[in-house]
C-alpha cells in the first residue's frame, strides 16, 4: 500500500481506500446525489413549479456534460443520437455506485478495477455547480466554487496515488 | 489517411494528472506523448490528441473523452 500526498488516499492491490472529512462526504452526497437524481430519466417529482424547475435544471446539466463536438450543428447532434443515452447512463450508475460506497462512518473501501467510477464522477459532478470554463475555488466564499474546488483536488490526488509515475513525469 | 481530428479542451480545468491520464489510459496515447499533450493543452487551451480515417472512428475517440469529462471537438482535416 501507498499514501498519497494528502494521505486520504491509500491504493491498495486490489481496493482503494478513500478517508473523507465530515465536509466532503456532504459535499459528495449533495453533489454526486444531485448528479445521480438528474441523469435519471424517471419523471420529475413535485408540483408543477417543480417538475418545471426539475425539467429545466436538468437540461441545462445535460447540456453541460454533453457539450457539441462538432461546430457543424448536424454533426453534433447526430453525435448526440448516437453517444448521448449512453453517456448519460454510464455516468448514472457510475455516480449511483459512487454514492452506495460513502459509509455513514470509516473510509470508503472501492474495487481498484471500478476506480475509474471515481475518476469519472468527481469529475462530472463538478458541472452540477459551475458550467465548463469555470475554474473551482476551495477558498472561495462561494459554496459551489467551493465544492467544485474540492472535487478537482480530490480528482487530481486519486490519480496521483493511482499513477505515481505519472506525476512524476509531470512535474520532472 | 487521416480525414477527421479529434482535438481536447480541458474546461473541466481537470488537474494535468488527470488529462494526461485520460489521454493515456483512456485514448491510448503512449505516456509520453500523453504528457506532452497535456501540456500543449495547459499552454495553448487545446491540442489535437487523436486521428482517424472516419468520422465514426473519431466519435468513438470522442465518446471516450467525453465519458471522462475532457471536452473533444471533431474536425475535418483540411490539408
Amino acid at each position: 500500500m501507498s499514501w498519497s500526498h494528502g494521505f486520504d488516499v491509500v491504493v491498495g492491490e486490489s481496493q482503494v481506500l478513500l478517508n473523507l472529512t465530515e465536509h466532503t462526504v456532504s459535499a459528495l452526497r449533495e453533489g454526486v446525489g444531485t448528479l445521480a437524481r438528474y441523469l435519471d430519466d424517471l419523471p420529475a417529482q413535485g408540483g408543477f413549479r417543480d417538475r418545471l424547475m426539475f425539467r429545466r435544471d436538468r437540461l441545462e446539466l445535460l447540456d453541460r456534460l454533453l457539450p457539441p463536438v462538432s461546430e457543424y450543428s448536424p454533426s453534433a447532434q447526430e453525435f448526440l443520437a448516437r453517444w448521448g443515452n449512453d453517456l448519460r447512463v454510464e455516468l448514472r450508475d457510475a455516480a449511483r455506485r459512487v454514492l452506495a460506497s460513502i459509509p455513514d462512518s470509516g473510509p470508503v473501501s472501492y474495487p481498484l478495477v471500478n476506480v475509474d467510477d471515481w475518476i469519472r464522477v468527481l469529475g462530472q459532478a463538478r458541472l452540477v455547480w459551475v458550467p465548463r470554463g469555470t475554474p473551482g475555488d476551495t477558498r472561495s466564499g462561494d459554496a459551489k466554487l467551493r465544492n467544485a474546488g474540492l472535487f478537482a483536488e480530490l480528482q487530481g490526488q486519486l490519480v496521483r496515488a493511482l499513477r505515481p509515475e505519472l506525476a512524476a513525469q509531470l512535474t520532472g | 489517411m487521416t480525414e477527421f481530428r479529434v482535438v481536447a479542451y480541458n474546461d473541466l480545468r481537470s488537474e494535468d494528472a488527470v488529462v494526461a491520464d485520460v489521454l493515456n489510459r483512456v485514448c491510448g496515447l503512449p505516456l509520453a506523448d500523453a504528457v506532452a499533450l497535456t501540456r500543449q493543452i495547459e499552454v495553448d487551451g487545446k491540442a489535437t490528441v487523436g486521428l482517424a480515417a472516419t468520422r465514426a472512428d473519431a466519435e468513438v475517440i470522442a465518446a471516450r473523452m467525453l465519458g471522462f469529462g475532457l471536452r473533444p471537438v471533431i474536425e475535418r482535416n483540411r490539408a
